[in-house]
């Protein structure tokens, strides 16, 4: 249905309004026709202004309007786009104008609005002196032929169109100023959808309010009900009402987002830029096209070094660096992968990766990685596995001198430290200095010099504490002992763990590094694990030593004692059957013979005896056990006068001296042990001076009552030991290089004779020089308490 | 003490050489009274310098000796004399078997022996 028109009519300067009510019963009529010739009148009260959706609508009623000028032979003036020209001149023709006819005789006049617009316009505004010239001056012509004039312009529409309101506002003043100089009707259109925002609602306002009336658009004015209007305008009001509320509703919540939004935003961004992790993405051809910090500070790059650079660049792994990019490319989702890294430095750090696809319509377009740098947990892991692989490698092996070195190169190894050595405490002592026993890192002609004194020493402190100590700066560390040794400055930077097998101290494992270093907490966890190893290995490899030693010396001391009790057995059986022979011969018996025949007998079995005796000790102590001493106050020189004279009898190319100035020495001794002691020093300094000579026995009395020993010592002037040996003089069947032959079997050797000194709380020292002779002193302490000393 | 068995005066001496006292003499004894000229030695030099004053018959020797044991005593009768005299081993020690025979003694009697069983070994040996 067609829209009707809501006609005003102004007669000249005097505004003749209908009343509503005639409007709307006319509207109510369906009155189309009253309303269209009205619009004339209408329109001549005063502008009109049509909103209008559809193009058709308005072109209908602009059709109408002018059509209706032209019919009655009044002018018509069109301003407007090329299209709606176009149509309204169909429109025109449809109904049955002549536009042509009515062109050439100066009634129908049709303008480009653009163009006109154009003409009019200064600086963004209408211009009033432009506007007067081309629109003023053409109404004027028009309006000066008597006849009636109806305008259409769309120029406003326009201006509405590139929403310059002001513009609108202002164009809309020139023609109302142009109407106050001349009479015609206005007609202006306005396209709905264009009208809308709150910026517009005061526009719309402000046109309202500059046109007499106001038509709104064709869905309203098919209402005829008169009832309807008022219900239409009630509904619009609450839909306004509704959408003013929604938008208010609408504008907060955006407000709220825009102010949460940013700082949500921000933290978000925040959070990915500070992770501790590393972030990466790579695009499709493994361009880094982003990285957060961590990520270059991972590597040690520079923003601007790092993007735009291909990941390949970066990876290390050798053995498969395709293998990763490959992955990448076929945007795998990785998981936990392990990849070398190289950083900015050269350093290469080992990280897992594990990354995430991202897709768009489907296609794969970018990886997001997550970097994990494992390079440190890798590295112990690494030496935690070194580690087992040495306490392996020590297990295989009994040998005390493999096993050694094993654990010193190890010790360098797993500390990355250019010296590692093992020192053991002597003799296994647990009060004696520190022998080198191993090293590695230093030139084999030093080991010997490298003795550490048990107090004064970072090996001795260990052994006190049982416990893992550093050194991060010997110079400012007293108490070192190895630093000055091997560099001859106290400098360096050492670590030791001590070697405990149960409750026996061994000794300790070292570290050294003569460049100052901080040994790290981790460094001692695997020392000390590298020390426990050790002393396992050790006590190992000395059991099965000791063991081997021991059933040779089995072996070899069944041997020894085989014969040396068949010797005297066999003068005991030759001498019983010499008797025998005799005596079955008939012969008389010679008295004096027979006697001296089973006195010899007596006195070889007695000797015997004691040899059993003695070689029961001997295994014992070789056993590592404890002699059971009987102790009494003996006097000491008459014990050495005794066994003095005893020897000599055997021996005439010595002599052997008594010396002492005191006329007795008592002590409280096991006279039996002690007289073997003496035996075997004396009848070795006679084996070791085959050429004879003087053989000294000197007893003395040194130091205060309370504190005061005997010294015992027997000299000789013979071979001597060559000081290679000396070191080794009083362990198990040691014998010297420089003696010919085997020299005697019977006795007790100096291992033995040792370790009865040490249980009756003594010491015994040797000094000797090859060729001139050899001097053994043994001290014995007066007041010595028998307690559980640690005597191996 | 002379023999009744017969004179062995003009033969050579028997050689002893053991560094235990009482065991050479037993065998001194023993072998004077079969009618045997008897020298001893006590050491392995002593053995060497009597060997080289007069050739014994016959060397009865111990192994375990001081200056000079029983194999060099072997090897220098044989340095010394050329064809050594018939070398009897005896000796306290279990491995004495081989170590007769590495000295090339004829015979090797352990200790404690019979006096029976080392004449009987002598008189072999002198044949």
């Amino acid at each position: 249905m067609r829209a009707g028109l809501l006609p005003a009519v102004r007669l000249g300067h005097r505004a003749v309004r209908l009343r509503s009510e005639d409007l709307e019963s006319m509207v109510a009529q369906n009155n189309h026709d009253a309303l269209n010739s009205n619009l004339a009148d209408l329109a001549k009260t005063g502008p009109i202004v049509r909103y209008y959706e559809a193009d058709q609508t308005l072109v209908d009623a602009v059709g109408e309007f002018i059509g209706a000028a032209l019919a009655a032979d009044d002018l018509g003036i069109v301003i407007a786009t090329e299209a709606h020209r176009a149509d309204i001149e169909a429109h025109l023709q449809a109904a049955g104008l002549d536009t042509t006819s009515a062109r050439t005789r100066g009634r129908f006049i049709s303008l480009n609005a653009l163009e006109t617009l154009a003409r009019i316009m200064v600086d963004g505004k209408p211009d009033q002196s432009h506007f007067g010239e081309i629109v003023g001056s053409l109404v004027s012509r028009a309006t000066a032929s008597g006849r009636q004039v109806r305008i259409f312009g769309e120029m406003v529409g326009l201006l509405l169109e590139q929403s310059n309101h002001a513009g609108v506002i202002r164009l809309e003043e020139l023609w109302n100023e142009l109407r106050v100089k001349h009479a015609f009707s206005l007609l202006c259109g306005y396209r709905m959808p264009t009208l809308s925002g709150d910026s517009l609602s005061a526009l719309t306002k402000n046109i309202c309010a500059a046109h007499d009336h106001v038509v709104p658009t064709e869905a309203y004015l098919v209402l005829t009900e008169p009832g309807e209007h008022l219900r239409a305008v009630a509904e619009l009001e609450q839909k306004a009402r509704s959408l003013a509320l929604e938008v208010g509703a609408r504008q907060q919540a955006e407000q709220r987002l825009e102010a949460v939004l940013p700082s949500e935003q921000r933290e978000l961004s925040n959070f990915i830029e500070t992770a501790p992790i590393g972030l990466l993405w790579i695009d499709r051809d493994g361009t880094i096209v982003w990285a957060n910090q961590a990520e270059l500070d991972l590597l040690g790059y520079a923003r601007k070094d790092f993007l735009g650079r291909r990941i390949a660049e970066f990876n290390v792994t050798a053995d498969a660096p395709d293998d990763f990019l490959a992955r990448l490319e076929r945007s795998e989702v990785l998981s936990g992968y392990p990849v070398r890294l190289r950083c900015n430095d050269g350093s290469i750090k080992r990280v897992l990766i594990d990354s995430t696809v991202v897709c768009e319509d489907g296609h794969p377009v970018r990886t997001q990685c997550f970097t994990r740098d494992v390079t440190e947990l890798h590295r112990a892991v690494e030496r935690t596995r070194r580690l087992q692989e040495i306490t392996e490698q020590l297990s295989t092996s009994l040998e005390s001198n493999l096993v050694l070195a094993m654990i010193a190169r190890s010790a360098a190894d797993l500390l990355e430290a250019p010296v590692g050595a093992v020192f053991l405490l002597e003799g296994g002592v647990a009060w004696a200095d520190f022998v080198l026993a191993a090293a590695h890192g230093i030139e084999e002609s030093r080991h010997h010099q490298l003795r550490l004194p048990r107090k004064a020493s970072l090996a001795g402190r260990v052994i006190d504490e049982c416990q893992t100590l550093i050194v991060d700066d010997a110079r400012s560390t007293s108490g070192t002992a190895l630093p000055a040794l091997l560099t001859g400055e106290t400098t360096g930077s050492e670590i030791a763990a001590p070697i405990i097998a149960g409750d026996m101290r061994l000794g300790v494992v070292k570290a050294f590094s003569p460049a100052l270093r901080r040994f790290s907490p981790e460094d001692a966890a695997l020392l000390t694990s590298l020390a426990a190893a050790a002393a396992i290995a050790l006590t190992n490899a000395r059991m099965y030593s000791d063991a081997q030693q021991g059933i040779e010396a089995r072996d070899e001391f069944l041997s020894m004692a085989a014969h040396d009790l068949k010797t005297p057995l066999a003068s005991v059986k030759a001498t019983a059957q010499l008797l025998r022979r005799r005596l079955a011969r008939g012969e008389a018996p010679d008295t004096d013979r027979l006697i001296g025949g089973l006195a010899s007998i007596d006195d070889t079995t007695s000797a015997m005896a004691e040899q059993l005796d003695e070689m029961v000790d001997n295994a014992r102590i070789q056993m590592g056990g404890q002699l059971q001493l009987r102790r009494h106050p003996i006097d000491l020189v008459t014990l050495a006068r005794r066994v003095a004279a005893a020897h000599q009898e055997t021996t005439q190319q010595h002599t052997i001296h008594v010396l002492t100035s005191q006329p007795e020495l008592v002590a409280n001794v096991d006279d039996v042990r002690m007289g073997r002691v003496l035996d075997n020093l004396l009848s070795n300094a006679i084996k070791y001076s085959p050429g004879g000579g003087r053989i000294d026995i000197r007893l003395s009395r040194e130091g205060e009552a309370g504190d005061d020993a005997v010294l015992l010592a027997v000299k000789d002037h013979g071979l001597g030991i060559p000081a290679a040996d000396l070191p080794r003089i009083f362990e198990h069947f040691q014998r010297a290089a420089n003696v010919e032959g085997r020299i005697g079997g019977a006795g007790i050797g100096l291992a033995s004779v040792r370790h009865i000194v040490y249980q009756h709380g003594g010491t015994i020292v040797v000094h000797s020089i090859e060729g001139v002779g050899s001097t053994f002193t043994v001290r014995l302490p007066l007041h010595f308490t028998v307690s559980n000393d640690d005597v191996d | 003490m002379m023999s009744t068995k017969g004179s062995h005066r003009r033969s050579p001496p028997i050689l002893v050489v053991d560094d235990d006292l009482r065991t050479r003499e037993a065998i001194r004894l023993t072998l004077e009274e079969e009618g045997f000229e008897v020298e001893t030695a006590s050491d392995g030099g002593q053995a060497l310098h009597q060997a080289r004053r007069r050739r014994p018959s016959l060397v009865v020797l111990d192994m375990r000796l001081p200056v000079a044991d029983g194999a060099a005593v072997a090897g220098g009768l044989r340095a010394m004399l050329g064809e050594p005299p018939p070398i009897l081993l005896i000796t306290a020690d279990d491995r004495g078997e081989s170590k007769a025979r590495r000295i090339g003694a004829y015979a090797f009697l352990p200790k404690p022996f019979d006096l029976e069983d080392l004449l009987a070994l002598i008189r072999l040996g002198l044949q």
